[in-house]
């Protein structure tokens, strides 16, 4: 009897499942970090009451992962994507992934951060430098700290670097793409890495927080996620490298054939229009838009920017993926 | 007189029996088909054929690779140990909570329970937080106290893989082996006594041979869980480069950058594993094979309990030592970082804070995730709880052609990595057969009926084993019809199996990670995955705040029901 209570109940919890579907919304496929979608979330909907917007976020091979398998399935449930790795967009388009939008906010962005067929722009900035634990007795100090990548094969960091793994992440893999593009580095820099004992994590804040907890001396991180764990008091330190910074752009687009178009336009117009870049610069992100005050001065960093020829990143990079996994032997 | 009665029996018996059991038979293929064989199809499908046309390559390429050969080699180590391991360790407890007079039995009972509500990938973190060979919390105090040069520990090691599986996984045996004492007949082993034997003799000669079939499908369990699960190594070994058949499954398909390849080669390397426990199935049925083990349930009163005496004391103390160290250590250590400001900050109370629960419930996915949970886990409970009793009675009672068969198909789709199979249920359920569950609900519930029916299905066939033939055939002497001693006799002494069978697949689908995190729609977040997806995203504290609070409400459940079934356990 209680038994047949219990399958009662659950099937009609089921049908109030399915009914909670309403007009109204917009789905975002993100590898953005949840509290800074949170806060997107927030002041989208607080602009557009009448618009839900949901997220689904995950580290960027996982959404891709998700978005394969859903065009394989026919459609992509998603309205926008927002990943981490441009090249991954080149990619998107050809398969068709993507639609055409030319939001009227592309004004203040440079057009270098813009496909110039129209289908992703950059909406924020992502940069890797170096982080550290600051505690004392487990950590480093800013001046022992490596200051440049070459740095990191000093025999005195054996053992003691992590980075994420490219396949896992889009930033990492982004930057390991530019790294090998290089003739400065290339492959023989990462044998150099692996030589000296260079781990992989399998996600991106996971690296920040075992380069916190002291597993690892130095970890290459990004800025925006070390930021965030600083502002909670996570005993992580992090810089800029002083030569050859590599920055990528994080582009969104909108989805081919999307469930919700005109939601989706807002959403990709609010994101890059000066107020959603503030929303992402109080989240500890880097704004696309050159009206938009930050802390820090993103010019200075631009100044000793690696030389990128994203052609050949757009082109290569699962080529460039596949030697790393080959010298880390995965 | 007698001749007579059993002509007249067979003849009342005949059609009608012949009918219901046909049905049921029929019901069982049809359902079993479109829940395992589908998605299973389709996986094959895929390793095998590209773009139509037939090419073996890829299978052999796969099988052929170092990388994946020292997985397959990793995956049966691991799975051997935590097999033997956590066997022995099911057994023991089961016979000293189950049948000795150690003291605060109930408690202990119920203690040891909790491992297998807590999600082993919480575990490891736990561990890993503990003893990480690099910067373990209590590693460092080790070393600091005793002033070692080394980190005395290793948890990413082959060694503490196993160790944290063992502790996750030896409920298995013993929740089986504990309810068939409790069923057995206590005169076998009263005359066993009566005529002269010691008492290591009645547990090695009437104990062990009567609840083989129920160590030994615990003992499969543990296996097939072992072989296919994926939380526990990727936690602790992935960063040391130790793979097994499912991380490297997950790694080929996301080293792929989520191109199809990826996807079609974790399906060949998915049909590897298939093949290993398919092989351990024939294994475990061959041994099974050999002897009668009825245990004639129903005609008596409870087994005495054997009387510890002096060994009492000490193995108390074990008993207290092994529920520590498995159960209270990595609760404890979840709560205590879900407490904590920011991770890699040290245990010290200036550094804790209750931010992390309000961050969790303030995200809106909170709720939506536990509802969903809740909505996806008691209907898959329910629905093999009955749909795996029907196969265990198919399989033990009617005996159909190919009934083997039916055993390896039900239990087939847990020893598939759970990742895989979402990937057999998305290509079967998302358009390419003219049914579309993608993105719902229903996709998570077929799939979980597929990966936990072999649960309810080993408890019903273990149970229904023990239910001899002669206290049906008895009802039907006294004029019972085929359908009145299935209601009347069978199914209430089976109905104690049948409920553990629900609380087997409901508290594992509660905090369910590996099948659901390639199925959830952006509406359908289940709880497991909201940790997995916290955790994954490097929020540790915050997925341990969640997890506490999941933990918490799993205990709960679990103490409200057993407390509204508990006039129906006894026999």
């Amino acid at each position: 009897m209680k038994k047949l209570v219990t399958l009662v109940l659950a099937l009609c919890l089921f049908a109030f499942a399915f009914n909670a579907m309403a007009a109204g919304k917009v789905m975002l496929y993100s590898s953005m970090q949840e509290a800074q979608l949170q806060a997107v979330k927030d002041a989208f909907e607080a602009k557009y009451p009448d618009v839900t917007m949901d997220y689904y976020f995950a580290s960027g091979g996982k959404v891709i992962t998700k978005m394969s398998t859903e065009a394989q399935a026919g459609q992509i449930e998603a309205d926008l994507v927002w990943l981490g790795d441009p090249s991954d967009y080149e990619g998107f388009k050809n398969a068709g992934y993507l639609q055409q939008y030319t939001s009227a906010e592309l004004d203040h962005i440079a057009p270098d951060y813009v496909d110039a067929d129209g289908y992703y722009t950059a909406a924020r900035l992502v940069t890797m430098g170096i982080a550290w634990c600051s505690l004392d007795g487990i950590g480093i100090t800013a001046e022992e700290a490596p200051k440049t990548w070459k740095e990191l094969l000093d025999p005195k960091w054996k053992d003691q670097i992590i980075m994420t793994d490219p396949a896992q992440s889009s930033p990492s893999k982004y930057w390991m793409a530019a790294m090998m593009q290089n003739e400065e580095y290339g492959p023989a820099y990462f044998e150099a890495l692996r030589d000296n004992g260079l781990q992989l994590e399998s996600g991106t804040t996971a690296t920040h927080n075992v380069v916190a907890a002291g597993s690892y001396q130095v970890g290459i991180c990004l800025d925006y996620v070390s930021a965030n764990l600083m502002a909670e008091g996570s005993p992580l330190d992090f810089h800029y490298t002083t030569e050859d910074v590599v920055t990528m752009t994080s582009p969104v687009g909108i989805i081919a054939n999307c469930a919700n178009p005109d939601n989706a336009k807002l959403l990709y117009d609010f994101i890059i229009s000066k107020e959603g870049q503030e929303v992402l610069v109080a989240n500890n992100l880097v704004t696309v838009r050159d009206d938009v005050e930050m802390a820090i001065d993103t010019s200075a960093i631009a100044a000793v920017n690696m030389k990128v020829d994203f052609d050949d990143l757009a082109e290569n990079t699962d080529n460039y993926l596949a030697k790393f996994n080959e010298i880390f032997n995965k | 007189m007698n001749r007579n009665m059993n002509a007249d029996l067979a003849a009342v018996d005949g059609r009608r029996r012949l009918n219901m059991d046909k049905l049921l038979t029929i019901i069982c293929f049809v359902l079993l088909f479109i829940i395992v064989i589908i998605p299973i199809f389709m996986i094959i499908y895929n390793a095998f054929f590209f773009e139509g046309t037939f090419s073996i390559d890829l299978f052999k390429e796969q099988l052929t690779a170092d990388k994946n050969l020292s997985a397959m080699w990793n995956t049966l180590k691991i799975a051997l140990f935590a097999t033997i391991l956590g066997t022995i360790m099911g057994v023991f407890y089961a016979w000293l909570l189950g049948r000795s007079d150690i003291p605060a039995k109930g408690l202990m009972r119920a203690l040891f329970n909790i491992p297998y509500m807590f999600p082993p990938f919480l575990g490891a973190m736990a561990w890993d937080l503990l003893l990480n060979g690099r910067s373990g919390y209590l590693n460092r105090f080790l070393m600091t106290t005793f002033g070692l040069s080394k980190m005395p520990f290793n948890i990413n090691s082959i060694a503490g893989i196993v160790f944290v599986e063992v502790s996750y996984y030896f409920p298995f045996v013993f929740l089986q082996v504990v309810s068939a004492l409790e069923r057995m007949d206590p005169t076998l082993e009263e005359s066993a006594r009566i005529a002269g034997a010691k008492q290591g003799t009645v547990i090695r000669r009437i104990t062990l041979p009567l609840v083989k079939p129920a160590i030994s499908a615990g003992a499969l369990l543990i296996l097939t869980t072992s072989l296919a699960h994926f939380g526990v190594p990727s936690i602790l070994g992935y960063a040391q480069g130790i793979y097994t058949l499912p991380t490297r499954i997950y790694a080929v398909i996301y080293n792929s950058g989520g191109s199809f390849e990826g996807i079609r080669q974790g399906a060949a390397l998915s049909v590897m594993l298939v093949a290993v426990v398919a092989l351990a199935l024939v294994l475990q049925n061959k041994i099974l094979s050999t002897g009668n083990y009825d245990i004639i349930k129903g005609k008596s009163m409870r087994p005495t309990l054997i009387k510890l005496r002096g060994a009492k004391a000490p193995l108390f103390l074990v008993a207290i030592f092994t529920l520590i160290l498995i159960v209270f250590v990595p609760l404890v250590m979840i709560v205590l970082i879900s407490f904590i400001k920011a991770y890699g900050l040290p245990l010290t109370p200036g550094n804790f804070t209750i931010a992390q629960y309000l961050k969790v419930f303030k995200a809106g996915g909170t709720l939506d995730s536990i509802k969903n949970s809740l909505i996806v886990s008691i209907t898959a409970g329910v629905v093999c709880m009955f749909l795996g009793t029907l196969v265990a009675y198919v399989v033990q009672k009617i005996k159909p052609k190919g009934k083997e068969a039916l055993e390896v198909i039900s239990v087939l789709p847990y020893s598939i990595p759970g990742t895989v199979l979402s990937i057999g249920v998305i290509l079967a359920w998302s358009g390419n057969l003219g049914i579309t569950l993608y993105n719902t609900l229903w996709i998570i519930l077929v799939a979980y009926m597929a990966r936990y029916l072999s649960f309810s299905m080993k408890t019903s066939s273990a149970a229904l084993l023990q239910v001899h033939s002669s206290l049906e055939e008895a009802a039907r002497v006294c004029g019972a019809s085929h359908s009145e001693s299935l209601a009347d006799i069978t199914l209430p002494l089976i109905r104690p199996a049948m409920v553990s069978g629900f609380f087997l697949i409901f508290l594992p689908a509660m905090r369910e990670v590996t099948t659901s995190i390639l199925l959830y729609g952006p509406y359908t977040r289940t709880l497991g995955v909201q940790i997995y997806s916290l955790r994954d995203a490097g929020m540790i504290p915050q997925a341990a705040a969640l997890a506490t609070v999941a933990i918490g409400l799993i205990i709960i459940l679990n103490a409200i029901v057993t407390q509204i079934t508990k006039d129906r356990k006894g026999v």
